[in-house]
């Protein structure tokens, strides 16, 4: 019986990280997607409350996204940190050369490109932004950002944001907080909102409704709601194994929440770009 | 046959605590967590009670409503300071010391503009009931009745939220007073 356990465990190793070491033609990377060019590809994550939790968000929408087969390009600014995208990515990050972007390539998925200013400088940034603005497909950059309110105001990429919020009345002021001075910087893009650990879907979504209608109100923007995203064990073990939850193969309410948000992202980015 | 009730002097009466604590739970659903908490000198509860919904602090005057409304006050900063070992003492089965805070007042007697002068100092909502004892010392009825609540000042003051900025980190973000009350007062409703 012990045996058997064993070898089902084994399997189910092999089943979570598929990885693909052969190289990729970039071509690939590009797929079939022909949509509109331009800044609403990329998205800066930023979650005032817990850098851990920001992380965790983006390197699971990183590969839902990829999961979808857009090609995903992230930079890291947390990198220098121990919050950063690599360690929760460590197990899936291919060997890498001095000042390249970290590479996870998994089975038949398009290669998610990690940068981040503790290897490459500022200007890499840039470089990738203006892949992103040339790129002919529907590709992804998306940056894990220093949650700070300064960091927020000296950025100069023109990007949708993800926010990422408790539902206590201190955490939507710190929230409020960057929507006004996203709002101060001058056209911005959509704002989206995720609430973070609760696991009531009714009570997120009653949240938001007054959250929004006051933003609507005040400052007369419309921000859209992605979702919720609860905190049960499957989390605290992705993260401490440095396993993506979303390679995991258990069940998860963490892991649906996830995908219903990274879900919600890729229909409203459709149904916007049919839109205009 | 009517019935004729007499008012009865508190002097000589047992039991006012467990009287007026069997009112709060026939008339109002509330249970009651603890009698007589705390004492004179730090400040004294007569009642520690709680609906699901706020926790109450019931203090039953007996002699001068002055001399009571200081003790609920001392009573409520006693509560406040002593929360931590309270939580640890009172399951939250019997009673969520997490749930907003209200006081209480039972008098025979209140001084006029009662409401506004607690409006204008308390930071807590005080609610207060005007009750009579009736029948016999043997037996005694209470009458109460329900004169109304001061919904004290729930606003922070100036401070406050210079220091609510500082702990959230958003001082750069230009937020007015105005503006900080009027999200909190939007995400309350």
């Amino acid at each position: 019986m012990e045996e058997r356990s064993k070898l089902g465990r084994g399997l189910k190793e092999i089943s979570q990280v598929y990885l693909s070491d052969s190289t990729r033609d970039e071509i690939r990377r590009a797929g079939d997607h022909k949509t509109e060019p331009g800044p609403r590809t990329i998205i800066r994550v930023c979650h005032p409350g817990s850098c851990l939790v920001q992380s965790f968000f983006l390197t699971n929408l990183a590969l839902e996204l990829a999961r979808n087969q857009f090609p995903v390009f992230v930079w890291d600014g947390l990198d220098s940190s121990r919050a950063g995208i690599e360690p929760l990515m460590k197990s899936l990050v291919l060997e890498q050369r001095e000042n390249e972007a970290a590479t996870v390539r998994l089975y038949g998925l398009p290669d998610i490109l990690i940068h981040g200013p503790g290897r490459h400088d500022a200007d890499k940034l840039s470089d990738l932004v203006n892949i992103i603005h040339s790129s002919d497909n529907d590709c992804y950059l998306l940056v894990n950002a220093d949650s700070s309110l300064e960091s927020l105001m000296n950025d100069k990429i023109h990007a949708e944001h993800i926010l990422l919020s408790g539902i206590d009345e201190k955490s939507l002021l710190q929230c409020y907080a960057h929507i006004r001075v996203i709002q101060g910087k001058g056209s911005p893009c959509g704002i989206f909102i995720v609430f973070d650990g609760l696991n009531d879907g009714k009570m997120a979504q009653d949240t938001f409704n007054r959250f929004a209608a006051f933003i609507e109100k005040k400052l007369q923007f419309t921000i859209y709601y992605l979702g919720y995203l609860s905190h049960d064990e499957y989390l605290h073990r992705s993260v401490e194994e440095s396993k993506p939850l979303m390679l995991l193969q258990d069940r998860s309410e963490t892991k649906d929440n996830m995908t219903a948000i990274s879900r919600n992202l890729i229909l409203f980015r459709q149904n916007h770009q049919k839109n205009s | 046959m009517s019935r004729i009730l007499k008012p009865v002097s508190l002097q000589g009466v047992e039991y006012v605590h467990q009287i007026c604590a069997q009112y709060f739970m026939e008339e109002h659903g509330m249970k009651i967590a603890e009698y007589n908490l705390g004492n004179t000198f730090t400040g004294n509860i007569d009642l520690l009670a709680t609906d699901g919904e706020s926790v109450f602090l019931v203090t039953i005057n007996k002699k001068d409503f002055a001399g009571a409304l200081l003790r609920s006050f001392m009573g409520l900063r006693w509560f406040n300071e002593n929360l931590d070992f309270l939580m640890r003492v009172y399951p939250p089965e019997d009673i969520d010391l997490d749930l907003p805070v209200r006081l209480i007042i039972l008098s025979q007697e209140f001084p006029p503009e009662i409401h506004s002068i607690l409006n204008d100092v308390c930071s807590v909502p005080v609610q207060l009931y005007r009750y009579e004892l009736l029948g016999s010392v043997d037996d005694p009825d209470i009458f109460i009745q329900d004169i109304g609540i001061s919904k004290g000042s729930e606003q922070p003051a100036k401070q406050d939220l210079d220091e609510l900025r500082k702990e959230l980190g958003i001082e750069d973000a230009g937020l007015s007073d105005e503006e900080i009350l009027e999200f909190q007062s939007a995400m309350k409703s």
